[in-house]
């Protein structure tokens, strides 16, 4: 909330700055200080838009390789009894996140961010139950609770820790695939299952169970 | 104490902009604007609205993005010891449009016959659909029409400076050469590794001149464009369901139990309080 109050407030100080100054052409770069619209009453109309100095970059593509992602392979969850193989998914014929068919394995979203990204949400699913093997670990997500640590394991043998800070049930129509795959923002993990009551008639549980997670490593540093 | 500052902001800008401007200005949002060199072997100033803004730019370095209230900006980029705007024009002054939320990318290059010009590309930053990233190809160099293979597979054809082919495709890394139009060898450019990456525009430059054997490559990318899958379907069966339910019968079952003996201990308790009352009357 406070984040979208400060959003709103700096929007304000845009808003007001273009006016202040005669309507001319006001960066938003320019907004820092809030001092601005004070300096704007006597000044004569500036001939043209402010422009402030801009910094470069290497534009050549070695300096633009794109990052590396390290897919995760294992996921753990001591508490709940998960210990589960972690494959690469995508996308399904309906543009949902494909899993793999086993309840017992997880998928890993593989445009999602990987172990040991810096930001967004690395998203990793499971059936609940599965026509092939029955109920599966997943199936314990609603039993999990802020606090309970769980271990992500990469392709490359790294390994990142991390604490479960959020749980959630939500209608399926509801339910924010925003939110659960933000590609921006710190570094966590979303954990997603079925859940609710399942409609023998469409064949789908009505609900997801979300369960978000942050690195161990970043709490700690956030202190 | 912010909030107020701020509310008084919100509250001041309106009636402001009710005196001074249409309403629909109020609600515009700042263009992007980035610059790239793709002029080889000569290091420039840039002057936007004759102020310098960008001091000794290289060849191949990109600037910016610079955010910028929308207008009609004026651009001349001169040689780096020029003094002003006006001073050792190498290109312009050049009129750039820039509209409300705009993203765009001025490029300083050479023309087909080795001229030095400038060009306003409009970036796409639309949403790339789920699973997809896009990429931009822009052909910038002294150099005639080309093709851009992707391994060995045309998958540009014809394109000429200074125009621009857009694709949105799978993320991958694709192993990208430039070849004259109608042929696939030799190679102009590359083969090099150019990302497709999901939710990111990747935007390629082919810059330099073929006849001054510098062609080369330069590189934007616009993250941001993520779309996610539309929804996580994660159950099959109902068969947890079920078992879950089958449990809380069992609870509930369990709770009835267990009340009965309580209720069954309670009336006990009453029934001996009766009988002590009752011998003590």
């Amino acid at each position: 909330m406070t984040g979208r109050a400060r959003l709103g407030a700096t929007l304000a100080v845009c808003l007001a700055l273009p006016v202040l100054a005669g309507c001319t052409a006001v960066t938003g770069t320019g907004v820092a200080g809030t001092a601005a619209p004070r300096s704007t009453a006597s000044a004569t109309p500036p001939p043209a838009a402010s422009v402030p100095r801009i910094p470069t970059a290497d534009a050549s593509l070695t300096a633009n390789a794109a990052a590396v992602v390290v897919a995760p392979v294992r996921i753990q969850l001591d508490r709940l009894g998960i210990d589960m193989k972690v494959t690469s998914e995508g996308l399904d014929a309906d543009g949902a996140m494909a899993l793999p068919p086993n309840a017992a394995d997880a998928g890993w979203y593989r445009y999602s961010p990987g172990v040991n990204s810096r930001a967004g949400a690395t998203v990793i699913a499971a059936h609940i139950d599965s026509r092939d093997d029955g109920i599966g670990p997943f199936s314990r997500l609603r039993n999990a609770t802020a606090g309970d640590r769980l271990t992500l394991t990469g392709a490359d043998g790294s390994t990142v820790a991390y604490t479960v800070t959020e749980l959630r049930q939500v209608g399926k129509i509801d339910a924010p695939m925003a939110e659960v795959f933000d590609t921006a923002g710190a570094p966590r993990l979303s954990l997603v299952t079925c859940g609710g009551s399942y409609n023998s008639k469409t064949g789908h549980y009505v609900d997801n169970v979300i369960v978000t997670a942050t690195p161990v490593a970043a709490a700690a540093s956030g202190n | 104490m912010k909030t107020r500052i701020m509310a008084g902001g919100v509250a001041g800008a309106f009636i402001l902009a009710a005196l001074a401007v249409p309403m629909s200005a109020s609600a515009a949002t700042n263009a992007q604007l980035s610059v790239l060199h793709g002029i080889p072997g000569v290091t420039v100033d840039v002057w936007v609205n004759g102020k310098l803004t960008i001091d000794d730019f290289k060849t191949g370095t990109l600037a910016g993005p610079l955010s910028l209230a929308p207008a009609t900006y004026s651009v001349a980029i001169t040689a780096s010891d020029a003094t002003s705007a006006t001073d050792k024009v190498v290109i312009g002054p050049v009129d750039l449009p820039l509209a409300d939320g705009g993203n765009y990318t001025a490029v300083a290059h050479l023309t087909t016959d080795n001229k030095p010009t400038a060009t306003l590309f409009t970036n796409d930053i639309s949403k790339t659909a789920a699973g997809e990233g896009r990429l931009t190809v822009r052909h910038v160099a002294a150099a005639p029409a080309v093709d851009v293979l992707a391994g060995s597979t045309p998958v540009i054809e014809g394109l000429t400076n200074p125009k621009e082919q857009i694709l949105n495709l799978a993320p991958a890394t694709i192993s990208a050469s430039v070849v004259a139009a109608g042929t696939t060898t030799p190679a102009l450019i590359g083969p090099a590794d150019v990302p497709v990456v999901e939710g990111q525009n990747t935007i390629v430059y082919a810059y330099g001149s073929l006849e001054g054997e510098n062609l080369a490559v330069a590189v934007q990318t616009i993250t941001g464009l993520h779309t996610p899958p539309t929804g996580i379907p994660a159950g099959q069966t109902g068969e947890a369901a079920r078992a879950e339910s089958t449990q809380q019968t069992q609870s509930a079952v369990g709770i009835g139990a267990l009340g009965l003996l309580l209720a069954a201990a309670a009336a006990a308790v009453v029934v001996v309080a009766r009988r002590n009352a009752g011998s003590r009357a």
